[in-house]
């Protein structure tokens, strides 16, 4: 498709060199207009022109991604090797992630009478002393009320016989599992499938600092949690590790998010604080955001930033050269001037409109 | 070709009207095999010669060529993140509002097979694209597929996944282009996904049609009920509140729900307990917390008895109060989320207060 040109734009485009080259103090664009005003055009001339030295990521936030495939999207690009820091925070806030998850979502669904009593008999004897188990009922609350049932002189296996009895009686299995993942983590992952059929979630992902495996599905798992404060901490801890890599990486870089009014809840609150904020603070950064919405200024970063609104383009003389440049045929030159009139310089209209009027076979 | 096309733009009684005369105009300078890839690709959020070679039922190779020519319309634009590319969203949002009004068995196909193409691959984007075509093409199903989904993803916290699943849902909805129960799932997601992120009168305004449109779905009936009191609760509108949560119980107890109604229990002991109703609350905090003991639950399990330690502070009941809390922190420590934190400063606080 033949992109019109882009007359009425040297303002948008003198900016964006200036603070491509450094010789404005403002680092952040937002570029706001309605649908088809011609926004993506702007944006690929915005990559297009990125002098050489200076790397440039668009990304676009059509289809909703979530933060993990944009933070992914971008490390693609650049290279994980300079993420050094983001790749470790990854696959550490991963795993983490993994082991509490799958437990979690293994209790909520296992129900009480299926639970494996039997391999939950043979984990605690192969994890505990009788001493080791009565310390372990005194400072976990639940059980503390178990220690009376104890006999002076019971031997291990009596003990857990009386801690197993007291947890099926009472609906306290799981947390019983919960407690001896925390006390014996290591017995429980060798347990783990016993217990629960499949394989132990810290086996799943990958050590820190071993394997070259991380992309996607790492910084997801990173970001995974039942509860909300725990995503925005995995969120800020992710986010501070991609900006301390983006500041120690050399030369000058640009970051185009496009389509931001099709941004999920949680990247758009990423990119209207954490990440601009970001930018701020990261010399040699630049970041375009554009959408038909854009996030509001914040005072963490509106130092440094700049609000347009694309403007249709009324300018007939550009749409004839349009209309020439891709071959289109009026049947009254002064239809332009009409179309521009009706669609009020609506580019995607006027690029339609014009279409239309390309003879058959004359498309390109 | 129109050559009074500038007059009867001119003459368009609105801008709907005029936009859908330039769509129509330029599709149809199209040829015939152009224009009927264009309607077809304009069904899905994107496409590339193996969709459109699934929408047309014909060879991906015979569909190359078509794909480059309608990469060449000013209509069309590449979707980087799917590797392929879209109608531009002002005109296919035109083109389906034609297509649904006056050729809606094209349109079924065209969905029917849209949904099978993209049942082949797992990622999420697939998924969703799947439901999003299954509620039109067989909204029973449909509606079947997107509950599981988006319970599927809330149960693993994939929350981005499940808010474009509830998005996509919405945007046939709110076209009109689900019906019955669909219609009613579609609304109840979206609504479910702008409570979580505490947008309480977009959440109203998609609850309240969903509950229109249960058709005598009771899961449904009883999820948009207690999801609107906890709308009410979460804007201290107690009354309203109180009898949502009575509403959707005996729902959840009649479809044998023991989630659901220890959910609204907890909720009707939340009202209780910001009107300092001591006793009601910690009776329903009980009951709450007694179903998720046994359906093993452990972080709805801390949260019962989080809040069973702030009314027994409410009550002065500092012992009762201590042990509340020291329980739910071992099980939000041992969950790792940040209300163990917040859990252990009660704790800290009270055992100061010695």
């Amino acid at each position: 498709m033949h992109r019109y040109p882009l007359a009425n734009r040297e303002e948008e485009l003198d900016l964006f060199d200036r603070m491509v080259a450094g010789e404005t103090r403002r680092r952040i664009l937002l570029l706001q207009a309605a649908g088809g005003l011609g926004k993506t055009t702007l944006l690929a001339e915005f990559v297009r022109r990125c002098p050489d030295g200076v790397a440039c990521v668009p990304v676009d936030l059509k289809g909703g991604p979530g933060l993990h495939e944009v933070l992914a999207r971008l490390c693609d690009v650049l290279g994980w090797e300079q993420f050094p820091r983001f790749a470790a925070s990854a696959r550490r806030l991963a795993r983490d992630a993994a082991g509490r998850v799958a437990d979690v979502a293994r209790f909520e669904h296992v129900v009480l009478d299926h639970y494996p009593v039997a391999a939950i008999h043979d984990l605690m004897k192969a994890a505990f002393t009788v001493q080791d188990l009565r310390r372990f009922c005194r400072y976990r609350p639940p059980f503390g009320a178990i220690l009376p049932h104890f006999g002076e002189d019971s031997g291990l296996e009596d003990a857990i016989e009386v801690v197993v009895q007291y947890c099926q009686t009472r609906a306290l299995l799981s947390e019983l599992l919960v407690g001896i993942r925390e006390a014996r983590f290591g017995h429980y992952q060798r347990y783990y499938t016993r217990l629960y059929g499949g394989e132990p979630a810290e086996a799943i992902s990958t050590p820190p600092g071993e394997g070259p495996t991380i992309g996607r599905a790492e910084v997801e798992g990173a970001l995974r949690s039942p509860d909300e404060a725990d995503r925005a901490t995995r969120r800020a801890a992710l986010t501070r590790a991609f900006f301390h890599d983006l500041g120690t990486r050399p030369g000058r870089l640009v970051l185009i998010f496009d389509t931001c009014e099709q941004a999920g809840p949680e990247v758009e609150a990423w990119l209207a604080g954490p990440c601009l904020a970001g930018v701020q603070r990261t010399a040699g950064l630049v970041a375009v955001v554009a959408g038909r919405q854009v996030p509001e200024e914040s005072v963490e970063w509106t130092a440094c930033c700049l609000h347009r609104r694309l403007p249709e383009l009324r300018d007939s003389g550009m749409w004839q050269r349009y209309a020439d440049l891709i071959g289109a045929v009026l049947p009254n030159p002064e239809w332009i001037a009409g179309f521009c009139d009706v669609f009020d310089g609506h580019p995607l209209k006027m690029m339609e409109a014009l279409a239309r009027y390309v003879p058959s076979g004359g498309r390109r | 070709m129109s050559d009074d096309l500038l007059s009867r733009l001119r003459a368009a009684g609105s801008e709907e009207e005029r936009d859908w005369l330039l769509t129509q105009t330029l599709l149809a300078g199209l040829s015939a095999d152009l224009k009927e890839a264009a309607w077809a690709a304009a069904v899905p959020h994107w496409f590339d010669d193996g969709i459109l070679a699934a929408l047309l039922e014909r060879p991906t190779a015979e569909c190359a060529a078509v794909y480059a020519e309608l990469q060449t319309l000013p209509i069309v634009e590449p979707f980087q993140a799917r590797g392929g590319h879209n109608v531009h969203e002002v005109t296919r949002a035109a083109m389906l509002d034609h297509l649904w009004r006056e050729r809606r068995d094209e349109y079924a196909t065209y969905s029917a097979r849209a949904a099978d193409c993209f049942a082949g691959r797992e990622e999420p984007a697939w998924q969703i694209e799947h439901v999003y075509h299954l509620l039109v093409a067989d909204p029973e199903l449909g509606a079947d597929r997107l509950w599981n989904l988006s319970a599927e993803w809330n149960n693993s916290f994939q929350y981005s996944a499940q808010n474009a699943l509830a998005q996509a849902a919405a945007e046939q909805a709110k076209a009109n282009r689900t019906q019955g129960r669909a219609h009613g799932w579609a609304y109840y997601c979206l609504g479910d996904m702008e409570r979580r992120y505490y947008r309480h009168e977009e959440a109203k305004r998609a609850l309240l049609p969903a509950l229109e449109s249960v058709d005598g779905d009771r899961q449904l009936e009883a999820n948009c009920i207690q999801a609107l009191g906890d709308v009410h609760m979460r804007l201290a509108e107690y009354g309203e509140a109180r009898a949502r949560y009575e509403e959707a119980r005996p729902i959840y107890h009649a479809i044998g729900d023991r989630l659901g109604e220890a959910n609204c229990d907890l909720g009707l002991a939340d009202v209780a307990r910001d009107e300092e109703d001591w006793a009601q609350a910690e009776r329903l905090y009980h009951a709450a917390l007694g179903v998720y003991r046994e359906i093993a639950m452990p972080f709805n399990v801390a949260l019962a008895l989080r809040r069973l330690g702030a009314v027994a502070e409410g009550k002065g009941e500092r012992a009762e109060a201590i042990r509340s809390y020291q329980e739910a922190l071992d099980i939000f420590a041992a969950i790792g989320v940040p209300l163990a934190e917040h859990t252990r400063a009660d704790l800290e606080r009270l055992q100061g207060s010695e």
